[in-house]
C-alpha cells in the first residue's frame, strides 16, 4: 500500500504554498497551466518511482471523476444540505437528524 | 448593549497641576490597554515604578481581542491574574474547518497534558483590561495610573523625553527617562514622531459582530470557507463568556462599509448563522486590515510595543498575543536598565527579538490572507485542489490556512553560538515549557517556580553550584521538587541544567554548569559584554 496521505512537509508546507503562488503571480491561466505541467514532470522525475506516480495519478483522478460524474446528484445533495443549514449551525442536531433518517 | 457594566476609572488631578512638585520620572507608558497594563504590572512586580497614561477612563469598547493564547495566559499567571482569566474565560483547544457545509477536519492545539494553562481562552478585552487594572491597583506606591491624561506632544532629547500631557485640569509637562508607546494601531506617539509604518494594506472587508444568545454551540473555533449560510468567502465563529459569540464574516473587496453596518443588513446575516433563536447584538462593525510594522521598535528613549509597533490581521490571534509577549520581553530589560544593572545595549536585544517575532506574525498573517482571498483563477483552482484532497489525504489539511494560531516564536537564531549539549530536548532561545511537579507533597507548576530573576533549573540528582543572584532549582531525587509524573524529564531531559531569563526564555543549557559560564551568559543578556 502506497501512503500518499502522510504529511511530509511539516512546517515547510506553508513555505511551499507561498512559493507556489509566488511562481504563478502575474501569469495568464494558460501560462500557469504550462508552469504546472512542467512542475509535474519535474516532480515526477524526482520521485522516480512509477508505482508511486500511478498511485498519485489515481488519487488525483478519482477526485476529479467523482466531481464530474456526480455533479447532478451532488448538486441535489448540496441543495438539501443547504436547506438543512437554514436551521442554523446545529451541526450536532443536523448530524443526528441525518442519522435518524438513515436508520428509520 | 453589552451585559458588561462599564465603570469610569477615577480621574485625579495630577500632582504636576496641583502644586506638588515631582522631579523627573523613570518610565512613562502611554496607553492603558492590555499591553501597557501588562508592562506596568510586570515592572511593578520587579519593584520598578512607572506612570501609565491613558486618554480615556473606561476599558475597551467594541469587538476587540478575544483569543488569549497559552503563552499570554502564562504571562498573566506570572503577574497574578492568569487564573482569574482562565476561570472567567471560555477554554478551547479544538479548531474545526469546513468547506461549504462539509467538515474537512479539526485539529487539537494542545494535544498533550501537563500544562497549567490551556491552549486558548476566549475572553473579551474589556474583562482582560478590568482584571489588569485591578491588579495594577495592588501597587499603589509603584504604579501611577492616570486616566484622562492625553499625550499631545513629545520632545526627545539626549538626557530624556518630555511629554506634554492634557487633562481636564489643564496641560502639564512630564519629564521621563523612557517612554513606552502602547497606544495601539493608530499610535499618536508614532505619528507625533513622524515614524513611517510600512507594510501592506488590504481592501478586503469583514463584518465583525458580538452577539448574545442562548445556544449550546461548542467551545471550539469554527471556520468555514465558502459557507452555505453566507455569500462571502469565509465565516468564523467563536464562543465567549456571558453567552456572547463572535461572528466574523468576509464581505469581499467591493462591500460598502457604511451600508453593511446597518442593522437591517446585519440581522439577516446573523439569522442565517444562528437560526430562529433570539439574539442581542452587542457590537457590530466593518473592518479591513493591514500587515505593517515600524522599522525599529526602539527609537532612542521611546520604545514601541503591541499594535503601536506592528499590526496583523485578526486571523491567528497574533495581534494581542504578540503584544503581550512584547511587554514581557521589555519589562525585565527595562527594569534592569533603570536599576543600573544593564548596559544600554539591552534595548537593542528587545528590538532585535521583537521585530523578528513581528516579522513571523506578519509572514503568517500574509499567508492566511492569501489563502482566504484567492486572487486569480489559478489560486482558486489550487485552493480547491487542497480542499478536495484534504478529505482523504491528511497532508493536504496542513495546507489549509484559516489562521496559524499564535505560539511564541523560537529565538534560537539569536543563540547559535551557545554550544549547548546536543542531547538537550530544548535549545537556548526557546520559551520555557510548563510541567507539573511536586513540592512537599503538593502539586505545583514549573513555570510558577521560576521566580522573577534568572533561574538555573537542574534536572538531576546533583545540585550544581549556583552563582549569587541566580535562583537555583533542582528537580530530582532527594531535592525539593519531584517530577512524579515524568513531564519535566520528557520535556527537558535528564542530567542537564537550563538557565532561564527573567521572561522564562532559555538562554543557556549546560551538562556541567560552571558559575563563570552562567555569569557570562547573564552578562550577555544584560548587555554588559565581558572581555
Amino acid at each position: 500500500m502506497i501512503d500518499l496521505g502522510s504529511d511530509r512537509l511539516g512546517a515547510a508546507a506553508d513555505d511551499f504554498y507561498e512559493a507556489l503562488l509566488e511562481a504563478h503571480k502575474g501569469l495568464s491561466f494558460p501560462e500557469s497551466a504550462a508552469l504546472n505541467a512542467r512542475l509535474v514532470l519535474l516532480l515526477a522525475n524526482h520521485i522516480g518511482d512509477l508505482a508511486i506516480l500511478k498511485a498519485a495519478l489515481a488519487a488525483a483522478s478519482r477526485l476529479e471523476v467523482q466531481e464530474e460524474k456526480g455533479s447532478p446528484e451532488q448538486k441535489a445533495a448540496c441543495d438539501k444540505r443547504l436547506h438543512l443549514s437554514e436551521a442554523g449551525l446545529h451541526q450536532k442536531d443536523r448530524a443526528a437528524s441525518r442519522t435518524h433518517r438513515v436508520t428509520s | 448593549m453589552p451585559r458588561y457594566h462599564y465603570r469610569r476609572q477615577a480621574y485625579k488631578t495630577p500632582p504636576e497641576l496641583s502644586g506638588g512638585v515631582r522631579g523627573k520620572q523613570k518610565i512613562a507608558i502611554v496607553g492603558a490597554g492590555p499591553i501597557g497594563l501588562t508592562l506596568a504590572i510586570d515592572l511593578a512586580s520587579r519593584g520598578v515604578a512607572s506612570l501609565l497614561l491613558d486618554e480615556n477612563d473606561v476599558v475597551s469598547a467594541g469587538s476587540r481581542a478575544i483569543c488569549w493564547a497559552k503563552r499570554s495566559l502564562e504571562i498573566f499567571d506570572r503577574l497574578g491574574v492568569g487564573e482569574r482569566m482562565v476561570e472567567k474565560g471560555v477554554t478551547w483547544k479544538v479548531a474545526r474547518i469546513y468547506h461549504r457545509d462539509r467538515e474537512l477536519y479539526s485539529f487539537d492545539l494542545l494535544p498533550e497534558a501537563g500544562h497549567k494553562m490551556p491552549a486558548f481562552v476566549n475572553l473579551q478585552q474589556y474583562y482582560v483590561e478590568e482584571y489588569l487594572i485591578e491588579r495594577a491597583r495592588d501597587f499603589p506606591q509603584l504604579l501611577d495610573l492616570r486616566f484622562r491624561n492625553k499625550v499631545i506632544g513629545i520632545r526627545q532629547e539626549e538626557a530624556g523625553v518630555t511629554l506634554e500631557v492634557e487633562t481636564p485640569d489643564g496641560v502639564y509637562d512630564l519629564m521621563v527617562d523612557y517612554v513606552v508607546a502602547c497606544d495601539g494601531a493608530r499610535s499618536s506617539i508614532r505619528s507625533m514622531l513622524g515614524l513611517s509604518f510600512q507594510g501592506q494594506l488590504f481592501d478586503e472587508r469583514f463584518l465583525i459582530a458580538d452577539i448574545e444568545m442562548q445556544a449550546d454551540f461548542p467551545a471550539e473555533r469554527r471556520f468555514w470557507f465558502e459557507p452555505t449560510f453566507h455569500d462571502g468567502q469565509s465565516a468564523l465563529l467563536h464562543k465567549q463568556p456571558d453567552d456572547v459569540y463572535r461572528i466574523d464574516l468576509q464581505l469581499g473587496r467591493e462591500a460598502d462599509a457604511e451600508k453593511e453596518k446597518q442593522i437591517e443588513r446585519v440581522i439577516p446575516r446573523i439569522r442565517a448563522i444562528v437560526g430562529d433563536r433570539p439574539f442581542d447584538i452587542h457590537t457590530v462593525s466593518v473592518y479591513s486590515f493591514q500587515c505593517s510594522r515600524l522599522e525599529r521598535f526602539v527609537q532612542g528613549r521611546v520604545i514601541f510595543a503591541g499594535d503601536a509597533a506592528h499590526v496583523v490581521s485578526p486571523f491567528g490571534a497574533r495581534g494581542g498575543n504578540g503584544g503581550i509577549q512584547d511587554a514581557e520581553a521589555l519589562a525585565w530589560r527595562l527594569a534592569a536598565l533603570v536599576k543600573g544593572k544593564a548596559g544600554d545595549d539591552i534595548l537593542s536585544h528587545y528590538d532585535a527579538e521583537r521585530t523578528f517575532a513581528a516579522d513571523e506574525d506578519i509572514k503568517n498573517s500574509l499567508r492566511t490572507t492569501a489563502f482566504m482571498t484567492p486572487k486569480s483563477e489559478l489560486e482558486r483552482m489550487m485552493r480547491s485542489a487542497v480542499f478536495d484532497l484534504s478529505v482523504e489525504l491528511p497532508f493536504a489539511r496542513r495546507l489549509i490556512n484559516s489562521g496559524r494560531l499564535s505560539t511564541p516564536c523560537s529565538l534560537a537564531r539569536f543563540y547559535k553560538s551557545a554550544g549547548e549539549p546536543k542531547r538537550a530536548p530544548l535549545a537556548a532561545g526557546e520559551v520555557a515549557l510548563d510541567a507539573p511537579l511536586e513540592r512537599n507533597g503538593k502539586r505545583v507548576w514549573l513555570l510558577n517556580q521560576l521566580g522573577k530573576d534568572f533561574a538555573l533549573v537542574t534536572l538531576g540528582d546533583v545540585p550544581p553550584p549556583v552563582p549569587a543572584g541566580v535562583r537555583g532549582l533542582q528537580i530530582g531525587e532527594g531535592s525539593e521538587l519531584q517530577d512524579r509524573e515524568g513531564f519535566a524529564e520528557a520535556r527537558y531531559g535528564r542530567g542537564l541544567s537550563y538557565l532561564f531569563r527573567p521572561d522564562q526564555r532559555i538562554c543557556a543549557v549546560f551538562s556541567e554548569p560552571d558559575p563563570r559560564q552562567i555569569e557570562a551568559a547573564i552578562e550577555r543578556e544584560l548587555g554588559r559584554r565581558t572581555a
